[in-house]
């Protein structure tokens, strides 16, 4: 059994592989320290599956929080995981976009499953799980109910904003001059769908996108993304989220 | 408008020379619409390839060209006998930057953003051609887009000295002005005599002149228009042939001049900065009660200030004041200038405060906006600094602003 671990900036997502197959995941907060983040994905897995770290061959850590992980480790680029978890995924796909809390990454393959383009976003995490967010609680909503509140919409609002900061603001001042919650929502997924729209077209692509990451969770920004970049759009089977953690143990699931 | 739908390129020039002297004359008579008056018309004009005196030149065989900058001499174009209309290219109606955000990315200026995404979206097939200048480098790295992406069939480039200082700058931007004329007869087989010229010239200080009675209209002490209609009265002379314009700009003074002044205001405002035909900014000063009453924008007052000379060489007359006129913020050496402007455009509309106002990532006018600001308080004026992206959404924002700013100064 291999334990695939990838260290988010929101979320640590681990997922235990036997034989090419997931048998387990599991996710915890990332909360700053990768250390405990990892202490925590291994007592997490020990409680619901009693998978003691001395039954897994190997653990492979990719991510952000991967180089300040001190237990001893393998460890797998984000990319490559995630170029192999989209081979590994039914049907495999040669484009993948992997939005998360605070990074959009989008990437092509060669047949052989090269990494040959990329792109992730700038600095601005306007396209990003963060944004939402920071823009949900300043409309007081949650993620989860976002997307029927979302439907309500009757009126297009554009907002300007360069990024997540000035994004708020234009909410801030829309809240004050009485625009629907509605409205404002469905005017941040058309925003983040037409930001994350754009990184898509920055990279030639063939065949359909494979979308993973937190926000791959969210059905009105698949849609969106489907109707701004005019692609198919598949979401990964496996977990959205698992995308990176399951990519990082096939690293090794191939070596075997 | 369709570009499909134009005769092809050589025959129309032939075409419409023969004809060309009539094209502005016969538009003014059945140009469609019977508003009310010539301000309703001019403001309420609708822009780029639905407006009614682009739709009729270029139905016409008349060629339209875009241009980018106040660097660069439309008489030049408006003297050529294949017949070219130059529009001054504005994005006003875009509403997001998603296609031009994959060549130009989000740090640069927002308005070379919205003109390219326009672009792209085909809002400026209507276009024959278009004139872009190394003014400043957002602006100028856009050629490349224009060119492979849009696919903008006539694309040149003036080149502009940073500097008026010396002889041979002028040299080098009479020279470049030359050329761009020279690429013109290469596309279209066109050169226009140096009467032409003449007569163009003419009609651009017509124009100059009756922009800037409209102008006294606001600033003087009983205004008879607001900023924003005044705004979109200019706007429209973008989208103009400047003949007609002028014709309808008269009609408008004496229209405005019957109309009762606009005596109750807040406060006497007056708006700088670069480009901006996008009235946000000024319907949220006037939405406080406040009135723009002048500006030093340069798609505004400077835009239209300094005649040509109609004396000597039409050519050197032409480029001479299209160089030197009121400086845009990338010229070096030229502050003073541009102060002594800003000051006496305030004191003759006697304004109660300056609202600057840029766009993110425009350096120039970044520090610009904030000398100007700090020398003009040290001479008793009341300056605000404001920035705002050309597709400017956060109305609360700026309006917090330009209320705080108005109660400092007392009103």
């Amino acid at each position: 059994m291999i334990l695939g671990c990838d260290i988010g900036t929101s979320f640590t997502k681990g997922a235990v592989l036997d034989g090419g197959e997931l048998v387990d995941s599991i996710r915890v907060p990332t909360e700053a320290n990768p250390d405990k983040a990892m202490r925590a994905v291994l007592d997490g897995l020990r409680e619901q599956s009693k998978l003691d770290s001395l039954d897994f061959d190997e653990t492979v850590v990719t991510g952000w929080g991967e180089s300040r992980v001190s237990m001893p480790h393998a460890s797998f680029s984000v990319l490559n995981s995630l170029a192999r978890a989209s081979l590994w995924n039914d049907p495999p796909c040669r484009c993948v976009l992997c939005l998360g809390a605070q990074n959009s990454v989008v990437l092509s393959l060669n047949d052989k499953g090269r990494v040959m383009e990329y792109r992730m976003n700038d600095k601005c995490a306007s396209g990003c799980g963060k944004f939402l967010e920071i823009i949900f609680e300043a409309l007081d909503i949650s993620v989860e109910e976002s997307v029927a509140i979302a439907e309500a919409a009757d009126k297009k609002i554009t907002l300007s904003g360069q990024c997540a900061v000035f994004y708020e603001s234009d909410v801030v001042s829309l809240i004050n001059a009485g625009e629907s919650v509605a409205n404002i929502t469905e005017a941040i997924f058309e925003a983040l769908t037409k930001t994350v729209g754009t990184l898509c077209k920055k990279v030639k692509t063939r065949g359909p996108v494979l979308v993973g990451g937190g926000l791959a969770n969210n059905s009105r920004i698949v849609g969106g993304i489907e109707a701004v970049t005019g692609k198919p759009v598949q979401v990964f089977g496996a977990g959205p989220d698992l995308m990176g953690a399951i990519g990082a143990a096939l690293s090794v699931e191939a070596a075997l | 408008m369709n570009i499909d739908g134009t005769p092809v390129a050589e025959d129309a020039g032939n075409a419409v020379c023969t004809s060309g002297a009539t094209v502005g004359s016969t538009q003014s008579g059945d140009c469609g619409k019977a508003p009310t008056g010539a301000v309703e018309e001019l403001a309420g004009l609708a822009l780029r390839g639905d407006n009614p005196y682009i739709e009729d030149w270029k139905s016409m065989g008349g060629k339209v060209i875009g241009y980018t900058c106040s660097y660069m001499p439309e008489e030049l174009l408006h003297a050529q006998p294949c017949k070219i209309l130059p529009v001054r290219m504005g994005a006003v109606g875009c509403s997001g930057t998603e296609d031009a955000d994959i060549y130009l990315h989000k740090y640069i200026c927002s308005f070379t953003r919205c003109l390219l995404q326009l672009g792209i979206e085909g809002e400026f097939e209507f276009l024959d051609g278009m004139v872009i200048t190394d003014a400043c480098d957002q602006m100028r790295r856009t050629y490349e887009y224009w060119r492979d992406e849009v696919g903008m069939d006539f694309l040149t480039m003036l080149s502009v000295p940073h500097s008026i200082e010396g002889e041979h700058r002028f040299a080098w931007y009479l020279e470049e002005v030359r050329r761009m004329g020279e690429s013109i007869a290469e596309k279209y087989g066109s050169y226009p005599s140096s009467q032409r010229l003449r007569e163009s010239i003419a009609v651009y200080n017509r124009y100059r002149k009756l922009m800037l009675e409209l102008y006294t209209l606001r600033s003087c002490a009983h205004p008879k228009l607001s900023g924003s209609e005044a705004m979109r009265i200019a706007r429209a002379g973008f989208n103009m042939p400047k003949e007609l314009f002028n014709e309808k700009l008269e009609q408008a003074i004496s229209e405005l001049s019957s109309r009762p002044a606009l005596d109750d205001c807040r406060a006497r405002i007056m708006i700088g900065g670069s480009y901006l035909d996008d009235t946000f900014l000024i319907d949220i000063i006037e939405s406080t009660g406040a009135l723009v009453v002048s500006d030093t924008l340069c798609s505004g007052r400077k835009y239209v200030d300094s005649m040509v000379d109609e004396e000597g060489d039409p050519m050197e007359a032409l480029a001479d004041r299209y160089f030197k006129h009121i400086a845009c913020p990338r010229m070096m050496g030229q502050f003073a200038s541009r102060l002594d402007f800003t000051r006496r455009i305030a004191e003759e509309a006697s304004v109660d405060g300056i609202i600057f106002h840029r766009l993110p990532f425009c350096d120039n006018h970044a520090v610009e906006n904030t000398m100007e600001g700090r020398e003009l308080e040290k001479l008793g004026f009341a300056t605000l600094n404001l920035e705002s992206e050309y597709v400017a959404t956060d109305e609360g924002r700026i309006k917090t602003r330009v209320q705080a700013f108005l109660e400092k100064i007392g009103k």
